[in-house]
C-alpha cells in the first residue's frame, strides 16, 4: 500500500518548530533521553482521546466537540473504581469495566440530540459538552461516594477537584513490561494497550457497518439510496466514539497519576480536535495515521516548548504557546475546510 | 469581430483545448458542438473569464474582439469587454424580484440620488426598473410578471430571466450560452431561438453550446465542432447534415439501439393506485399506473409535472400516500431499504451527487449497496459475528462489468471521480446489475452523456430487459429515446397520468400530451 502522508503547510510549521525545539533542547542541556521518553507516554496518554474522534468523523458527524461526555462516563468509571478501592492493574481494568457501559448509555443521548440538530452538529457538541460539565459539577458535589480519600478533607461531602490514585492504579499501564535502553524508558505495555486500541478500530472499519459509515461520511444522499438506516449508523458512530473517548481518559488519569473533576472536562475537546486537524484529517477520511502522526507532533511540540520556554523566557509564556497552537491549528483547518467548500466548479 | 488565436488550455497534464482558432463575425450565430469532454464547456469558461481557468493556470493564446486584444481573466474583466454568459447551472437571485435579477448591477437609479451619494449608494428606481424589465421579457413573448420573486417561478422561466439579464445589457457584444435549452421544453425553445434570432440581428455575436444538433440547424449560420480539445470540423449552413456533424462529434458513426421483441408478460408486477408524491418542484398527484412483469415503461412530461418524483416516491424518500402495491402485496410505510430487499433499486437522475461515492474506487462503488442489502461479496470471520468484505470476489465482479459494459478505466481501483460522465453512468448500471433487482427505476438515464455512450447505455438497459427480464420504469425527458426502448410511455401532465401511448404515436401527439392535451383514440 502507498503510504498517503501529505504533509502540508501546518504540517511544515510544526516540524520545522520541532527542530528549532530540539536544536534549543540540546543547546540548553535539557535531556533529550528524557524529552523522548516522555513523548511517548504522551502520545499513548493523549493518542487514544484523538483516537476516539475517528469514528464520528468518518461517519460525517464532525469533530467531536463534545468529548467531554466521554470524559464524564470514564471519569465515573475512575471513581467507582476509587469508591471501592480497588488497586493496582485490577483497578484499571474496574475503571474501564464501569466506565465503558456509562459511555454506551451517555454516548446513546448524546447521539440522539446530535441526530435532531443534524447539520450542525459540531456546534452544538461544543454546548452540548459546555452545560453537561457543570452539571456534573452539580453531581460531582453531591453523589454518595464514601472512600474519603476522594471526599473533601473538611466536611466529608462531595469529591475533591482533584483525586491522586498513587494507592490505588496510578502508572499501572505505564509500567507494564517497560524496559531501560540507554537512559531511554520504554513504556511496552502502554504502546501495546494503544496499538490494540487502534487495532480495533482498524478491523471495525473492514467491516460491513464499517465502510457503510465510512460511504455515509462520504455522501449521505448516496447512503440513504443504499437502504442504509442513517440514524443508527450515527448513533453507532457517536457511542463508538463516546466509549473510546471514556477509555481514554482512563489512560490518561493513570498515566498522569490523578482524576481531575468539575471543569477540567470542558476544554479537553480541543487539544485533541487539534492533534487530529495537525495530523492532516481536514476535509477527507481520517485514518490512523492522521492520528498517530498528529497527536505525536502536537503533544511533542506541547512537551518541549514547555522546559524551553521556562528557560529563556518566563514561566508562563509556555501555557501561551500552548493555547496559541492549539487554537491556531482548529482554526486554519476551519479556514482550510471554507476553501475547500469553496474551491468547486460552480464558484463564481 | 471576435476571433480567437490559439486557445490553448492545460488541465494538469491534460490538454482540454488544444491551439483553436475561430473567427466570427459580427451578428454571428456560431454554433459549438461536441460531445461530453470535448472542450465545450471550458472554452466558453475561458471567454467568461470563469475562476476555475485562472484557479488552474490560466489560458494561452490571445482573444481579440473588435481589433483589440483582451485579456479575460475574472468575470469582471469579460464583462467589461462585452461578454455576457447564460449558464448551464441558473445562476439567478432567488428571493430577488424578476425586475431585480434583470436588471442586477445596472438598476436605473434616481440621479439626483446619485449625485449625492454616488452610484453604490444610489436610491433605485423601482418604476424604471420594471419598464426595462418588462421591454426585455417582451422580447421573448413569454409572460412574466416583473414583480414576482424569481425563485418561485418554474424551472424554464428562470431560464427565461436568465437570458433576459444578459440580453437587457446595452453594452452586449458576444453573448454565451451553455445548453440554454436543456430546461426548456419544445415551445419554449422555439421562444429562445427565435429571440436570439433577432438579437443577432441587432449586431450580437452568440456564440452557442448545445447537446441537441436539430437547434444547430435551425438557428445557427456556423457551426464548429470540437473532439478531444480540437476543431474536428466546421460546417456553414448550406454544409449541415446530421450525418456528417454526428460523424465528426465522435470520429466514427453510430448505431442507434432499439428494442426488438415485446417480451411482456400479463402478469402485473408493480401497480400504483391514487399514488402522490410531495417532491419539491415535482409533484405527483393521485396517479394509477400498472406494471407489467418484464416491460419497459417510459415516463416522460415536462420538468416539473412529476417524471422525476416517482422512483423517489416509491423509494420512500418523499412523504406519499395513496397505494403501491408490489407482487400482490400492498406495502405499507415505504421505506428505501425494505424495497430494496423486494427486488426494487433506483439509480438517481444526479450521479454526481447521490449516485456515486466520488472519492471511492469503481470496485467499490459496484458492490457497495449488493453488499449492504443483498449480503452479497462479503465474508464472515468464524469464531465473530462480523462480515468483511471479500475482496477477492468483488475485485472479479468489477472486472467482468468493466469488460462487459465497456467501462473505459485503468482498473478497477480507479477513482470513479476521474470517469468521464458516460462511463460514471455505467458504473452506476453496473451497481445495479450487481443487485439484480426485479424492478429497476431509473431517472434520465442519458442526461449529460454523449453520443457514443447513450447508446451503450440504452442498449445495457434492453439487455437487462431481454436476458434477466429485469422490469424497467426509465423516466426521462428524452422523447427519442424512450420511443426507442419502451413498450409503452406514460406521459404525466401537472402530476397526473394524462396518458399512455404506444412507442409508435406520432411525435406531434407525445408533445401535444406532454402539454396537456389529451390525444385522441
Amino acid at each position: 500500500m502507498k503510504l498517503r502522508l501529505s504533509i502540508q503547510l501546518p504540517q511544515l510549521i510544526v516540524l520545522a518548530f520541532l527542530i528549532v525545539m530540539m536544536g534549543l533542547a540540546f543547546h540548553l542541556h535539557i535531556s533529550l533521553t528524557f524529552l523522548i521518553s516522555d513523548a511517548l507516554i504522551r502520545l499513548v496518554m493523549n493518542g487514544i482521546l484523538v483516537l476516539s474522534l475517528v469514528p464520528m468523523l468518518n461517519a460525517g458527524i464532525g469533530i467531536n466537540y463534545g468529548l467531554p461526555v466521554a470524559i464524564t462516563a470514564g471519569l465515573l468509571g475512575l471513581c467507582l473504581a476509587v469508591n471501592f478501592r480497588i488497586t493496582g492493574l485490577l483497578g484499571f481494568s474496574a475503571a474501564l469495566l464501569f466506565a465503558v457501559p456509562l459511555a454506551a448509555i451517555f454516548g446513546y443521548g448524546y447521539a440522539r440530540i446530535l441526530n435532531w440538530v443534524k447539520g450542525r452538529e459540531e456546534i452544538t457538541a461544543i454546548f452540548i459538552g459546555f452545560s453537561f460539565v457543570p452539571l456534573m459539577n452539580f453531581f460531582w458535589a453531591v453523589a454518595p461516594f464514601s472512600n474519603p480519600a476522594m471526599l473533601w478533607p473538611i466536611g466529608g461531602k462531595g469529591l475533591r477537584p482533584t483525586i491522586g490514585l498513587r494507592d490505588y492504579f496510578s502508572k499501572e499501564l505505564n509500567t507494564i513490561w517497560d524496559f531501560h535502553l540507554f537512559g531511554l524508558t520504554v513504556p511496552v505495555g502502554l504502546l501495546l494497550f494503544f496499538a490494540l486500541c487502534c487495532l480495533a478500530v482498524w478491523i471495525f472499519f473492514k467491516t460491513r457497518t464499517g465502510i457503510a459509515m465510512i460511504a455515509l461520511g462520504e455522501n449521505e444522499a448516496y447512503a440513504k439510496l443504499a437502504g442504509l438506516n442513517i440514524s443508527h449508523l450515527r448513533i453507532l458512530a457517536v457511542i463508538l466514539s463516546t466509549v473510546l473517548g471514556a477509555i481514554g481518559i482512563c489512560v490518561y488519569a493513570q498515566s498522569y497519576g490523578f482524576i481531575e473533576l468539575y471543569d477540567a472536562p470542558q476544554m479537553m475537546a480541543f487539544p485533541a480536535a487539534s492533534a487530529i486537524l495537525l495530523g492532516g484529517s481536514a476535509g477527507k477520511r481520517t485514518t490512523l495515521l492522521h492520528v498517530v502522526l498528529g497527536t505525536f507532533l502536537f503533544q511533542t511540540t506541547y512537551l518541549i516548548s514547555g522546559p524551553i520556554a521556562n528557560e529563556i523566557l518566563v514561566p508562563e509564556v509556555a501555557e501561551i504557546f500552548r493555547m496559541m497552537i492549539t487554537n491556531g491549528i482548529i482554526l486554519y483547518a476551519l479556514m482550510h475546510e471554507g476553501k475547500m467548500k469553496r474551491g468547486g466548479y460552480a464558484a463564481y | 469581430m471576435l476571433h480567437l488565436k490559439n486557445i490553448c488550455k492545460l488541465f494538469g497534464r491534460h490538454s482540454a483545448l488544444n491551439s483553436i482558432n475561430l473567427k466570427i463575425a459580427e451578428g454571428e450565430i456560431h454554433g459549438i458542438a461536441g460531445i461530453n469532454g470535448s472542450g465545450k464547456s471550458t472554452l466558453l469558461n475561458i471567454l467568461f473569464g470563469s475562476p476555475i481557468i485562472a484557479e488552474t493556470g490560466g489560458y494561452g493564446g490571445e482573444i481579440i474582439l473588435q481589433g483589440k486584444s483582451c485579456l479575460v481573466k475574472s468575470p469582471q474583466s469579460a464583462i467589461a469587454a462585452g461578454f455576457g454568459m447564460v449558464h448551464q447551472e441558473l445562476a439567478i437571485v432567488p428571493d430577488l424580484s424578476v425586475a431585480e435579477n434583470i436588471t442586477i448591477t445596472r438598476e436605473p437609479v434616481f440621479p439626483q440620488s446619485e449625485r449625492f451619494f454616488g452610484l453604490d449608494f444610489a436610491l433605485i428606481d423601482n418604476r424604471r426598473s420594471h419598464i426595462k424589465a418588462s421591454e426585455t421579457l417582451k422580447m421573448f413573448g413569454v409572460a412574466i410578471d416583473p414583480q414576482h420573486r424569481a425563485g418561485n417561478l418554474p424551472l424554464n422561466m428562470r431560464q427565461f430571466v436568465e437570458i433576459a439579464r444578459e440580453i437587457s445589457r446595452d453594452d452586449l457584444k458576444v453573448l454565451l450560452l451553455d445548453e440554454p435549452t436543456a430546461v426548456l421544453n419544445n415551445a419554449d425553445s422555439a421562444l429562445l431561438l427565435q429571440t436570439l434570432k433577432t438579437l443577432a440581428q441587432k449586431g450580437v455575436t452568440i456564440l452557442y453550446v448545445s447537446h441537441r444538433l436539430d437547434e444547430f440547424f435551425s438557428l445557427c449560420d456556423h457551426l464548429t465542432v470540437l473532439r478531444n480539445g480540437e476543431v474536428s470540423g466546421q460546417f456553414t449552413r448550406a454544409g449541415f447534415s446530421h450525418r456528417l456533424v454526428t460523424d465528426c462529434m465522435i470520429g466514427g458513426s453510430v448505431v442507434l439501439s432499439r428494442k426488438s421483441a415485446n417480451t411482456t408478460s400479463k402478469k402485473t408486477i408493480l401497480s400504483l393506485e391514487k399514488f402522490s408524491v410531495s417532491m419539491p418542484g415535482e409533484r405527483i398527484e393521485s396517479l394509477d399506473l400498472d406494471i407489467q412483469q418484464g416491460e419497459i415503461v417510459g415516463i416522460t412530461s415536462l420538468s416539473g409535472h412529476g417524471k422525476m418524483a416517482i422512483g423517489p416516491g416509491i423509494m420512500g424518500l418523499y412523504p406519499v400516500s395513496g397505494k403501491l402495491i408490489l407482487k400482490g402485496d400492498q406495502a405499507g410505510h415505504l421505506d428505501t431499504a425494505a424495497m430494496m430487499s423486494k427486488g426494487v433499486f433506483m439509480l438517481p437522475e444526479d450521479r454526481r451527487l447521490t449516485g456515486l461515492l466520488q472519492h471511492q474506487s469503481i470496485v467499490e462503488n459496484i458492490v457497495f449497496a449488493a453488499r449492504q442489502c443483498n449480503h452479497r461479496f462479503l465474508r464472515r470471520v468464524s469464531f465473530l459475528p462480523l462480515y468483511f468484505p471479500d475482496q477477492k470476489q468483488s475485485n472479479q465482479y468489477a472486472r467482468e462489468c468493466i469488460s462487459a459494459l465497456h467501462i473505459s478505466c485503468t482498473d478497477f481501483s480507479q477513482k470513479v471521480r476521474e470517469l468521464s460522465g458516460g462511463n460514471q453512468q455505467k458504473v452506476c448500471i453496473a451497481k445495479a446489475l450487481a443487485m439484480a433487482p426485479e424492478i429497476l427505476i431509473v431517472n434520465e438515464p442519458t442526461r449529460g452523456i454523449d453520443l457514443g455512450s447513450k447508446e451503450l447505455i440504452l442498449d445495457m438497459f434492453i439487455a437487462m430487459n431481454r436476458d434477466k427480464g429485469t422490469t424497467l420504469l426509465i423516466a426521462s425527458s428524452e422523447l427519442d429515446e424512450l420511443r426507442r426502448i419502451c413498450d409503452r410511455i406514460a406521459v404525466l401532465y401537472k402530476g397526473c397520468l394524462l396518458a399512455i401511448l404506444s412507442p409508435d404515436t406520432a411525435e406531434s401527439v407525445f408533445v401535444q400530451a406532454m402539454s396537456g392535451e389529451t390525444p385522441q383514440a
